[in-house]
């Protein structure tokens, strides 16, 4: 996995981008990690950069992680996206799949963000 | 009067997600449970005193609460706390259209019972996870009373701060507000930050 | 306990009224009780020691599978209630029912060293739940029995617009032929007939004249209990009205040799504002009840001055008679309708029965009560009060018809146009007005009504308000609208005697109204204005 790719991470909570980047790095350290802590960040640095992977959690304030991947399929419909959440109930599942978006079940450990990393590498 | 801890950013970052797995895991459990679409998120963490909870509640506001007291690396008086009506219309849209009023009122305290504690067990869970460390749990119990009864009580056992946290209950259409709270004494709650400090300092 | 005294935990865990199993941390059945094997329906001989999920496989992936999951890795305890789960485990009243019980579990974690187990306490609250069923069986009989009751009553207030419909549009129909009846029975009074054809016109009268009555009461009746009958306000002495009542019962009186008595307050006004034909209907039927029901002696009427205030005086009407009295059980319901005093009196007197519950009614909708105190032979005393305002005083009236010119004295001229299209309302009312003295022209519709009105100089024109072709409201606007500078005056001849009809007349620009049936008087009253 030698590709330089460019990760969004999105997620409300520091704690987790950080922890999210820290796993990531380990495994591909040439990747390009960017941030943000929100929907209107996250579409901000989606305009300012080509994304090849999107780390969206679902629990945000304002917009959620769902509305956010719709919107951000507008501009950028043949990237890959993750959802990430502890809460994956059916029709979660359902409304992340008609997205093309993965669910990835929280909290996040290695495992977890391996998981993540398999699907965005194909 | 005890005065409550001061957490850095990324601590009460840390908290605050460690609760949003929990109520999280809690809703998919509900959700699973009952059939129904259940959203359950955590808008505010904070801490308080004893009086300042009684006047957020307000003094003589009617709850439904569900308490399981943890002992561990910390120890505190967990609980999920609803306004009573609140309680009652939330077990009503659980149960469906076809139960009496009668009906109803007679297994408020029972349901409120397992919600509570699939409630309590996800977030004590998460904690659990989080700090690697294990809990003793007790079995979950009910009570139905005003915020002075219930802290009047609580003084006693010399729990007087309060872990508080705001939380909003989506179920079919409507939202519900209500509360889980952490009562723990003074040492219990520096335990807590100890804790925080060192997970913190171990993921990054 | 346990370890120094196995009998006595032996005999607690057999004797126990609730179930016990316990799991090891692999999830293996390390122990469970008599209540359990009890209510078991599979070999319990080879549980023991099994994983609890090949022994109940029913539970995996619920509720109970989750709770004994976190219990061992977390030590978690749990509530697995009936409300939300119903009856995980394969449990029945007995080995041999296939009736299921319902469950309430509690999942309780123990440590034992560094072993984890968990201990399942199940609880049969089959008997809870069948009181719960029998409490929502009661609540949906409950709102069985309302939704009901709410049906019946909507059933019944359907019925009853119906039945106001019903007597709305029946009022007309009966209204029409009993002007034909009333007006030639007048009419065949005035020509030549012998003694025996004179007996038996006065008989054909008399029963027009109840039969009159019976439709009035009724129709008045229907209007006041669906609350449609409007009082009017007139200038009214009581005096007068008393005294126009006394001379139209006077022949009863007469024959019956009663002595009547009026007694008047000083203290009253001499005027009140009221509705006058409503309290003389009321009076009528106070006083016709008064002599109907005293073989001979005295009818005293009383009105008294109560109290008064500014512009209002509250006022006592009595009428007092020796006559047979009412009996105690009777005098209660004697204000409800069809209640007669005595069903003989009903053979022997005819009537609807409604006579005291339209008084009632009336009274009642003026504000006032009406009652009565009686006594078995000695006599009654029928008696209501109602505040009134003051009126004004006035001239004293022509206060009876005696000395009025009659009617028939009267000669009128000038020609009249006369508009309906039932050949025998146009063959009275012709008879009628001719009589009088007028040039009548006729038409038989609102159309031909329109063709004739300005073909010559007529002083009222009389137009029926239902007819084919052009109805009388029609007609009457049309003329309205070709009027250049003559006004004829256009007055209604209708059946329709519901509230609101009198309106419709104004509106469409009638200057009055007549309802049918009418005898002459009523003829010449109602086009007297112009004349």
């Amino acid at each position: 996995m030698s590709d330089s790719k460019t990760v969004l991470i999105i997620d409300d909570s520091k704690v987790s981008r950080m922890m999210i980047k820290a796993i990531i790095k380990d495994l591909h350290p040439q990747w390009t990690l960017l941030e943000a802590g929100n929907a209107d960040e996250a579409l901000e640095v989606n305009a300012a950069n080509q994304i090849n992977y999107y780390s969206v959690d679902l629990n945000m304030p304002g917009k959620d992680g769902l509305e956010l991947i719709s919107l951000l399929k507008e501009n950028n419909p043949d990237a890959t996206y993750a959802l990430l959440t502890a809460n994956i109930q059916e029709h979660i599942r359902e409304t992340a799949g008609s997205l093309g978006a993965y669910c990835i079940n929280k909290p996040i450990t290695e495992a977890s963000i391996g998981k993540m990393l398999e699907y965005f590498n194909g | 009067m005890d005065s409550p801890p001061v957490l850095s950013e990324l601590e009460a970052d840390l908290l605050n997600e460690i609760f949003n797995l929990g109520v999280g895991n809690a809703a998919a459990s509900l959700s699973q449970m009952v059939k129904q679409e259940i959203k359950l998120s955590v808008p505010e963490l904070n801490f308080f005193s004893i009086e300042e909870l009684s006047e957020t509640l307000g003094h003589n506001q009617l709850l439904s609460c569900v308490s399981q007291k943890i002992t561990g690396s910390f120890s505190a008086q967990s609980m999920v706390i609803f306004p009573d009506e609140d309680s009652l219309a939330i077990v009503g849209k659980l149960l469906g259209e076809n139960i009496s009023e009668e009906s109803l009122a007679e297994l408020q305290d029972e349901a409120m019972s397992e919600i509570g504690n699939i409630v309590l067990n996800a977030c004590i869970g998460s904690l659990s996870e989080s700090f690697s460390s294990a809990f003793n749990v007790d079995l979950p119990e009910y009570v139905r009373s005003t915020p002075t009864e219930l802290i009047d009580k609580k003084k006693l056992d010399g729990e007087s701060l309060i872990l508080f946290i705001r939380i909003e209950l989506t179920l079919s259409e409507s939202k519900i507000t209500g509360y889980l709270a952490f009562l723990m004494g003074v040492e219990s709650l520096s335990k807590l930050h100890n804790i925080l400090k060192e997970t913190l300092s171990k993921l990054l | 306990m346990s370890e120094s005294n196995p009998i006595i935990f032996q005999a607690i865990c057999t004797n126990l009224d609730t179930g016990i199993l316990v799991l090891d941390q692999q999830h293996k059945l390390t122990f469970f009780n008599k209540w359990v094997t009890d209510r078991l329906n599979l070999d319990t001989e080879n549980i023991s020691h099994k994983n609890i999920f090949d022994v109940f496989p029913e539970i995996k992936n619920t509720r109970l599978d989750n709770s004994i999951n976190d219990a061992i890795k977390m030590g978690l305890p749990a509530i697995v209630s009936n409300i939300f789960n119903h009856s995980p485990f394969p449990l029945f009243k007995d080995t041999n029912s296939s009736e299921k019980i319902f469950q309430n579990i509690n999942i309780i974690p123990v440590k034992q060293g560094t072993e984890s187990y968990v201990i399942i306490q199940i609880n049969d609250v089959s008997a809870s739940i069948q009181r719960e069923k029998a409490l929502e069986e009661q609540a949906r009989k409950r709102k069985k029995v309302e939704t009901e009751l709410r049906t019946a009553l909507e059933k019944l207030k359907e019925a009853s617009q119906i039945k106001s419909d019903f007597l709305a549009s029946m009022s007309h129909e009966i209204r029409t032929p009993m002007n034909g009846i009333v007006g030639l029975s007048q009419l065949l009074k005035k020509t030549h007939l012998n003694s025996t054809q004179e007996k038996y016109l006065d008989t054909i009268d008399s029963s027009i004249n109840l039969l009159l009555t019976v439709i009035n009461d009724i129709l008045d009746f229907s209007k006041l209990e669906s609350g449609k009958l409007l009082l009017s306000k007139t200038n009214f002495s009581f005096d007068n009205s008393i005294s126009q009542i006394l001379d139209i019962l006077e022949t009863e009186i007469q024959h019956k040799n009663l002595k009547v008595s009026v007694e008047i307050d000083d203290e009253l006004n001499s005027h009140y504002i009221g509705d006058e034909n409503r309290l003389k209907q009321v009076f009528i039927n106070l006083i016709s009840n008064a002599i109907k029901f005293t073989a001979n002696g005295n009818i005293d009427i009383k009105v008294q001055l109560i109290n008064q205030q500014e512009n209002r005086s509250n006022i006592k009407v009595t009428i007092s008679d020796n006559g047979i009295g009412i009996e105690e059980s009777i005098l209660q319901n004697l204000f409800e309708k069809f209640t007669q005093a005595d069903s003989s009196t009903t053979r022997q007197y005819g009537g609807t029965g409604l006579g005291l519950a339209i008084c009632k009614n009336l009274i009642e909708l003026m504000g006032g009560i009406i009652g009565v105190n009686s006594t078995l032979g000695k006599g009654s005393d029928f008696w209501f009060e109602i505040e009134l305002e003051k009126g004004t005083d006035q001239s004293p009236e022509v206060t009876d018809n005696t000395q009025a010119p009659k009617v028939s004295e009267q000669v009128f001229s000038g020609s009249i146009l006369l508009v309906d299209d039932v050949m025998v309302n146009r063959l009275v009312a012709k008879s009628m007005l001719e009589e009088l003295g007028f040039n009548v022209i006729t038409a038989e519709n609102g159309q031909e009504a329109v063709d004739l009105a300005y073909s010559q100089a007529f002083k009222v024109i009389l137009m029926d308000c239902q007819m084919p072709v052009m109805d009388g409201f029609d007609a009457t606007r049309k003329i309205r609208e070709m009027e250049d500078q003559v006004h004829i005056p256009i007055v209604a001849l209708t059946a329709l005697a519901m509230n609101g009809d009198d309106k419709k007349c104004f509106d469409a620009g009638m200057d009055g109204y007549i309802t049918k049936p009418y005898k002459t008087e009523d003829l010449i009253a109602g086009i007297q204005e112009w004349l």
